[in-house]
Formats: structure tokens, C-alpha cells, sequence
């Protein structure tokens, strides 16, 4: 219902994201299945679902970690499968534990990983207005990130996100493990990243997290997504409630 | 280009943060260090006792002057006498000791036969025997390969295992070009440590900065590249760190153990040598049962080869010098083809040793710097031809006397002939030996395309 009135909508807008048609399966189980789903800029696409319900498989697909077994997936109109290395020169990714390398400093990772993605135009100074975008101070971007908690070193790779200018951001169950004030600062920082025009593109399990921070959400089952919601329409009951229906059915 | 550099610098800051690395580091270069000192103080000893070795044959004239009457028998002295022989090390000796400590820098001459003098130790292949002794070569063929394999056997591992790999593998590079430019930040800093090790063992041994110590730079860089090429192929292969490190592990064992170990059985199998020692023990059975033989048997052969005293009249039935001495002459003679065999096999093991080690890049390299450092086999065996021309030269200079029954008084020690060995201060290498480590590092090199698909098979990243 709501659906096709959203993937109307962005179509008109400048889609980042975009799977068309995408399938993956694992020898008997299929993982995902036909999975049309386009995210355009500015806005945050959660994908809610019960374990295995491929929202991972999803992103990895656009990481361009797994080849799909059909349809594809492009990253600003290019297929992520035939152009792994350059999509990923697009996007930024925030897996579930962010764990960086621990005898470096919050300064030194983000420098390392922004090497690794090309960018060496940044000095010591444009690290820390990146870290202290995402609430770093200098004398904690000074510390070793064995010293980080899991929510500092998840602000670890928004700046990272931030520094490669990347058009979308993936996140893979981001928030988990993340206290409330802590999840909810990593929502303000996703919101931020909206404002400037990048596509998000979230798995996760947290039905109103998604809701609070999340344009759209996607409710997946068996590796299909069977009902698209943007979140200004209902509120975080209603979600749920559609949630449960699509779960129980 | 700049984001290579600015990667590689990252690799060198990750390195310094490693306690483990640094230490791997400082060990190594220490381990050189004192190999080098080592080494240097050994050949300064054998320098001082050499030098020491100048005064012995006056000072024996000393002491034979007073001990014998000015009438005694130029043959009876001659059997006193002892005439040291001097092989002047190499300065780069301190580096690659080879198989210097199975044959000595100096040793005393007799008059006597030489076989029992010269052949009497049964080498067997030491060649090989220069593998393990710790000197500054033992520390770059053995060591050095063990500090790139901890420097290097989790470069492509290590991100998956800290929990970082899927965030290194969303970055726009191949795991390939990563896993290469990491190798090659360890390549930077091997360079740097054998850098440092061959310069600072230059300096202690005393040894002069120029074209030999490019060679031995050179051999040692190209070793190293060889290593990093099989990291590379290794670390290819394995899932895990772990898999790599033992997998590496095994590998040195096999290059630098077990391989040297088949090569020598195969030259002891294929070029059999009974030894020095049983040609000794005929030479010396034939010359003491020349006691019980008539003088005639000894004189004949003795002789046939030294006609120039053959006028000289030799006492039957006693005891005379000139038939004591030839005594021994016709003991080696009775041997002499099995020595002259003896050598050529040695000769032919070490040629045969050599060609082998196209199989084995440790063997090379060592044999590349004993060669370089003459302290390996083939030097050696031109150190015994020399003591044996020198052993002609005192018979040459002894005999008329000795068969003219010339008294001591008319023995001028200042004209004995003295022995000096000096081989040229550093030796050339066969092509084939640096060839051999660089065959070797090609024909893995000829495997890169492999090793590239699987790197960025086995991992989770994609090239476009």
C-alpha cells in the first residue's frame, strides 16, 4: 500500500541505492528474493526483520561482499557486481561492532581507513573537525581506540563516513549493544548525515529506532521485503503492529 | 601514487606501535651485531696469531743452537724443526666464517711426510658443516627469513581476525594491492634492517665500504625479496594467521634443515670419500714397514723420482737422514694418487654442493658469501695445494743438505723458506649462486596471478 506510492516518489528524486529485481540464494535457502528497494539522497531506509530475514544479506550485496544470483544492485547508477571497487569508493560501511585497529588513536584509524579509501588530501587538522563533528574531542582522538567504548568507536566510523564524502552510508545493526543515550546521540549523528544528502541504508532489529531515526522502513520476511513504510505516515504502534501482522502471517 | 605513500606510512606507524615488531627489530639487528664483534675478534685473533707465528723460526734456531752442537746433522734439525703455515683471513671472515673452524688459519709444517700432516682429517662435507655457525650470515639466512615471516605472515589475515575485515574490505582496494603494499612496507623495513646489520658489521669488522659490500648488501636484499615472494604465495593460501605462520614455519624448516640435509646426503652418496685417514694410515704403515725392509726398497722408488741423488751413497746397515726422509717422501708417494683423488672428490663435492643450491636459496646465499668472504671450501682446498708446494719447497731447500750430511753450522735459518697464504682479500661469486635465489624468487614470482585470485577470492572483496 504504502509502497508503490514511495518508490513513485523516489524515482523522481536522485536515487543512490537501487536493487533491482536482486536474489541471492545458499544452496537450498534463498536469502533474498527479488528484492526491488531504492534509497535516495537524504533519506534512511531501515530494513526491520527477524534473524535471516536478509536484511545482512542485502547489504552485503551492495558492499559488493557476495555477487547476486540474479538482479543487481547499483550505487548511484552503477552495478555494484561489475564495479565493486568503484561503488565502493561511494558508500561507507558501519557493521555491528566497529572494532578499528586498537593500538592507534581514534586520529590515526580514521587517517589510516581514509588512505585505504584514496583520500589523502586531509590533515591532522580536518581529522579532528571530522571527530569533533561526531562528538570526538581532540584529547579522545588523541587516545588509543583501545580505550573506546562501543559507541565511541561506532562515532569512529561515522567519521569515517564523513571524511570519504561518501553518497551512502550501510549500516549493519549499528545501535546494538549501544546504551539508549548512546544510540540516540548515533541517531542524531545518522540524521546529520541525512541533512547533507546521504543515502542510509539500515539493518536493524530496533523497530523504534528505525521508526525515530528512519525515512522509510522495510519490513523483510524470507528474504523478501513485504511492505515498505515511510515514517511520517504511522507512529511507532502502528509500525509495530504492521510489524507483528507481517511476522505472524 | 600519494595514497600508496600515505598507506605505507600508515603500515610503518602500526609496525612502531607493535612492541612485538620492534622487538623482532632490535633482536635482529643486536643478534648482527654481536655476530659481527664476534667474528671480528675472532679474526683479530687469528691475525694476532699469525703474526705471532713470524719469530717462531728464529727463535727455534735459538734454541736448537743450544741445545744441539754446531756439528749436529742438518737432518737431525730438520726433524726438530717445525715451519708454521699462515693463511691471512680475509677481513670479511669476521662476516662468513664458512668452513674456516674445520681447517685451520696455521699449522705447523714438518719436514715429515705431509699425508699424515695435511690429509689425516676425514672431511666430510663441509660445505654444508658452514651452515649454522653464528656469524653475520647465519644471521641473515637464518634469521632474517624468520623475522620476515613474524613481520609478515598475518598481512592478509590480520583485519578479519581483529574483526575489522568487512570494514577494510568496503574500502575501494583490492585485497591483492593491499595485502602487496603491506609486503612491501615489511620489504622497506628488512631493507632498512639489513641495511643497518651489513653497514654496522662493516664497521666493526673493519671491513672497506665498496663494491663487495654492494654484493653482500645485494645477495642479502635479493634473499629477502625471495622470502617475501614466498610469504606472498603462502599467505595466499591460508584462511588464518595461524595456518600461514606454521605453513611458513614449515617451509624455513624445509629450506634451511631438511633441504641442506638431503643435498648432503646426496653428496655424500654420489661422491663417496673414504677420507684423508686411511690414506694416512697405508702412507704410514708403507713408510714404518720401510724399517724392516732393505734400504734399497726405500732408495729405489725415492729415486726414480729425485735423480738428482742418485750418486749419493747411502749407508745399508744403519740409520742415515737422507734414507729417513725419503722414507716418508716414498710413504706419501705410495698414497699419492688416492690423495690426488681425495682432493678431487672434496673438490668436485663442493663444485657439485654449489649447483645443488640452485635448489635451496639459504644454501646460495651462504655458499655466495663464504665465497665472498674466502672462507669456502674451494679457497680451503687451494690452501692445502698451497702447504703442499710450500712442503716441495722446504724439500727443495732441506735435501741438499740433508743428503750432502751438512752440519748445523752451516744451516742458515734466514734462507728457509717461509709459507704465506693470502688469498684475494674477497672472492668473486658464480653467477649461478646469486642466480639461483633469483630463479627462485622468479619462479614464485610466476605465480603472483595466482596468488592475486586468490587473495581477492578468498577474502570478501571484489575487483571491478
Amino acid at each position: 500500500m504504502y509502497a508503490f506510492a514511495w518508490i513513485d516518489s523516489v524515482w523522481e528524486n536522485d536515487s543512490v541505492l537501487h536493487a533491482y529485481q536482486l536474489s541471492k540464494r545458499y544452496r537450498q535457502i534463498t536469502a533474498l528474493d527479488r528484492l526491488d528497494l531504492t534509497v535516495a539522497r537524504g533519506e534512511i531506509f531501515c530494513l526491520l526483520g527477524a534473524n535471516g530475514a536478509g536484511k545482512t544479506t542485502t547489504i552485503n550485496l551492495f558492499l559488493g561482499f557476495i555477487k547476486p544470483d540474479s538482479g543487481h544492485a547499483s550505487i548511484d547508477g552503477m552495478n555494484v557486481a561489475q564495479h565493486a571497487r568503484r561503488t565502493k569508493a561511494l558508500l561507507a560501511y558501519i557493521p555491528e561492532q566497529v572494532q578499528l585497529y586498537g593500538g592507534l588513536t581514534g586520529l590515526e584509524n580514521l587517517d589510516y581507513f581514509c588512505a585505504l579509501a584514496g583520500h589523502v588530501e586531509y590533515n591532522r587538522g580536518d581529522y579532528l573537525e571530522f571527530l569533533d563533528r561526531v562528538g570526538l574531542e581532540q584529547k579522545v582522538a588523541d587516545r588509543r581506540l583501545s580505550t573506546y567504548s562501543k559507541g565511541m568507536r561506532q562515532k569512529v566510523g561515522i567519521a569515517i563516513a564523513l571524511a570519504k564524502r561518501a553518497k551512502a552510508l550501510l549500516l549493519d545493526e549499528p545501535t546494538s549493544g549501544l546504551d539508549p543515550a548512546a544510540a540516540s546521540e548515533f541517531g542524531e549523528l545518522l540524521g546529520q548525515l541525512r541533512n547533507d544528502g546521504t543515502a542510509v541504508l539500515m539493518a536493524t532489529h530496533d523497530l523504534f529506532r528505525a521508526a525515530e531515526i528512519g525515512t522509510h522502513v522495510g519490513i523483510m520476511k524470507h528474504g523478501r521485503l513485504v511492505e515498505t513504510v515511510p515514517t511520517s505516515g504511522p507512529g511507532h504502534l502502528d509500525l509495530e503492529k504492521i510489524y507483528l501482522e507481517h511476522m505472524r502471517a | 601514487m600519494k595514497a600508496v605513500l600515505r598507506r605505507l606510512h600508515c603500515e610503518f606507524r602500526h609496525a612502531a606501535r607493535s612492541r612485538a615488531v620492534v622487538m623482532a627489530l632490535v633482536l635482529v639487528v643486536v643478534a648482527g651485531a654481536v655476530a659481527a664483534h664476534l667474528g671480528a675478534a675472532d679474526v683479530a685473533d687469528t691475525q694476532r696469531d699469525l703474526a705471532a707465528l713470524d719469530g717462531e723460526i728464529d727463535a727455534q734456531e735459538l734454541k736448537l743452537r743450544s741445545v744441539h752442537r754446531a756439528d749436529a746433522d742438518v737432518g737431525l734439525i730438520g726433524y726438530f724443526l717445525t715451519f708454521p703455515t699462515k693463511h691471512e683471513p680475509s677481513p670479511w671472515a669476521a662476516l662468513s666464517a664458512g668452513v674456516s673452524s674445520a681447517f685451520p688459519y696455521s699449522q705447523h709444517l714438518r719436514l715429515l711426510g705431509l699425508v699424515p700432516q695435511l690429509d689425516s682429517e676425514a672431511t666430510g662435507s663441509p660445505g654444508i658443516a658452514s651452515l649454522g655457525r653464528f656469524d653475520l650470515s647465519f644471521v641473515i639466512v637464518f634469521l632474517v627469513p624468520l623475522l620476515i615471516i613474524a613481520l609478515a605472515h598475518d598481512i592478509a589475515t590480520r583485519d578479519d581476525e581483529l574483526g575489522i575485515g568487512s570494514l577494510v574490505a568496503a574500502q575501494p582496494l583490492s585485497t591483492f594491492q593491499l595485502v602487496v603494499e603491506r609486503l612491501f612496507a615489511v620489504g622497506i623495513l628488512l631493507a632498512g634492517v639489513i641495511g643497518l646489520l651489513v653497514g654496522l658489521a662493516a664497521a666493526i669488522a673493519g671491513v672497506k665500504f665498496d663494491h663487495t659490500l654492494a654484493t653482500w648488501l645485494g645477495l642479502a636484499l635479493l634473499y629477502a625479496a625471495f622470502w617475501l615472494v614466498a610469504v606472498l604465495a603462502v599467505v595466499a593460501g591460508s584462511k588464518t594467521s595461524i595456518s600461514a605462520l606454521l605453513r611458513l614455519i614449515g617451509l624455513w624448516i624445509t629450506l634451511c634443515i631438511v633441504v641442506p640435509a638431503v643435498l648432503n646426503a646426496i653428496v655424500l652418496t654420489f661422491f663417496p670419500l673414504p677420507g684423508g685417514v686411511l690414506a694416512t694410515v697405508e702412507q704410514r704403515q708403507f713408510m714404518n714397514a720401510g724399517w724392516d725392509k732393505a734400504k734399497a726398497a726405500t732408495m729405489e722408488p725415492f729415486l726414480a723420482r729425485r735423480t738428482e741423488y742418485a750418486d749419493v751413497s747411502i749407508p745399508q746397515e744403519r740409520f742415515s737422514w737422507p734414507w729417513y726422509y725419503a722414507m716418508h717422501e716414498v710413504g706419501d708417494q705410495q698414497v699419492a694418487e688416492q690423495i690426488a683423488s681425495h682432493r678431487a672428490q672434496l673438490e668436485r663435492r663442493a663444485q657439485t654442493l654449489e649447483r645443488l643450491s640452485a635448489l635451496a636459496p639459504p644454501i646460495a646465499l651462504q655458499l655466495a658469501f663464504d665465497r665472498l668472504a674466502r672462507t669456502d671450501m674451494l679457497t680451503y682446498l687451494r690452501h692445502g695445494d698451497s702447504i703442499a708446494a710450500y712442503h716441495e719447497e722446504l724439500k727443495g731447500f732441506f735435501y741438499p743438505l740433508i743428503f750432502a750430511e751438512a752440519k748445523l753450522h752451516s744451516l742458515r735459518f734466514t734462507d728457509i723458506p717461509r709459507h704465506h697464504y693470502s688469498p684475494p682479500k674477497t672472492g668473486t661469486i658464480p653467477g649461478f649462486l646469486a642466480l639461483s635465489i633469483v630463479a627462485a624468487t622468479g619462479i614464485l614470482g610466476l605465480g603472483i596471478p595466482w596468488f592475486r585470485r586468490r587473495l581477492n577470492r578468498s577474502s570478501i572483496h571484489h575487483d571491478d
